[in-house]
């Protein structure tokens, strides 16, 4: 816990001093999830994502606004937010980490990078370290982000009904894509 | 028996395959304006959080248009006041973006759509946050100031 406060301190204090031209950020960004049932599959996509990079540290951060995610079925996605996530109670989704091995990815030059990241990923209050591959790709002077990563609900103290437990899985499928610009000071 | 059965299966197949309802046929909850609903979560987060709690609140909010925002498909109407950073961000129902068509940055708008929630600008550098979502435009008037 300590260890994930000083992570927050840092990363806070840090965005609050860095210099606008290594800064890039989006807050149209796109995160889907996915989870494969034995009744049906469930999928979801909020477009709404705020990513704030610095290309210089590769420090990142992500939040999200969980009714924000959309679904097909209505009755899924009152679901979701009333007896999962508990939207009311914990509106918001963050994650805070970095590029680990951002001092191997030219952002200067035209590309795809395969991309480390670790950091905190805060879901339903929970909070816990996460450890992904992604890639970065430089292109136009814009920064795109990409990653794909499996999250276990029992992590983050989301509980599935006994009803539907048999047919729903406890691992679903996270798909980050957002594209970064250049923050104009 | 099998009256009764036959209906309550087709309630079932209804409600399991229902989609969320389009915003512009529904009343909104709260009617205002995106800097007093901005202030509203600058001043108190938690009071304003509780104030827009529940499922599909649908509220109409009418501002000063700031921007438009085009990413793949996805339009974002962005009302507030253009001294502050903070925003109201509206992104609209896919089926309703040709809405958007000919409006103009700094017309005045009045936009109905899902409560999303608050996001608080915890970098000091791109403002806070208000957003909904399946927005559709219910007015818009040229500003001529």
């Amino acid at each position: 816990m300590k260890r994930i406060v000083v992570l927050i301190l840092t990363l806070l204090g840090y965005f609050s001093k860095v210099d606008a031209q290594d800064t890039f950020y989006t807050k149209g960004g796109k995160i889907s999830f996915y989870s494969k049932s034995k009744v049906e599959d469930i999928e979801a996509t909020n477009s709404g994502v705020t990513c704030v990079m610095d290309k210089k540290s590769g420090l990142i951060q992500f939040s999200v606004l969980m009714k924000g995610f959309e679904f097909e079925k209505a009755l899924m996605q009152e679901h979701f937010n009333e007896n999962y996530v508990e939207s009311d109670k914990y509106p918001k989704s963050t994650f805070k980490g970095q590029v680990t091995n951002n001092s191997e990815i030219n952002y200067s030059v035209d590309g795809s990078y395969p991309a480390k990241v670790k950091g905190s990923l805060f879901i339903h209050g929970e909070t816990k370290e996460v450890e992904t591959n992604g890639t970065i790709e430089i292109k136009n002077g814009k920064i795109l982000v990409k990653a794909e990563f499996p999250v276990l609900l029992s992590d983050y103290k989301i509980s599935i009904p006994s009803v539907v437990k048999e047919n729903l899985s406890n691992s679903i499928r996270i798909t980050v894509n957002c594209t970064l610009e250049l923050l104009k000071s | 028996m099998v009256i009764l059965l036959l209906i309550a299966g087709i309630y079932i197949y209804k409600e399991y395959n229902r989609t969320t309802a389009d915003v512009k046929k529904l009343e909104p909850k709260f009617t205002t304006d995106a800097v007093t609903l901005i202030k509203e979560f600058e001043q108190s987060e938690t009071e304003a959080q509780k104030k827009y709690s529940g499922l599909n609140i649908v509220l109409s909010v009418k501002g000063y248009l700031k921007g438009i925002e085009m990413e793949s498909n996805n339009y974002t109407l962005l009302l507030g006041d253009t001294t502050s950073m903070s925003t109201v961000r509206c992104r609209m129902d896919s089926t309703h973006v040709s809405e958007t068509k000919g409006l103009n940055k700094g017309s005045i708008v009045t936009v109905n759509g899902y409560f999303n929630g608050y996001k608080a600008d915890d970098t000091g550098m791109l403002g806070s946050d208000v957003e909904l979502n399946r927005c559709v435009i219910m007015d818009k008037k040229e500003n001529n100031l």
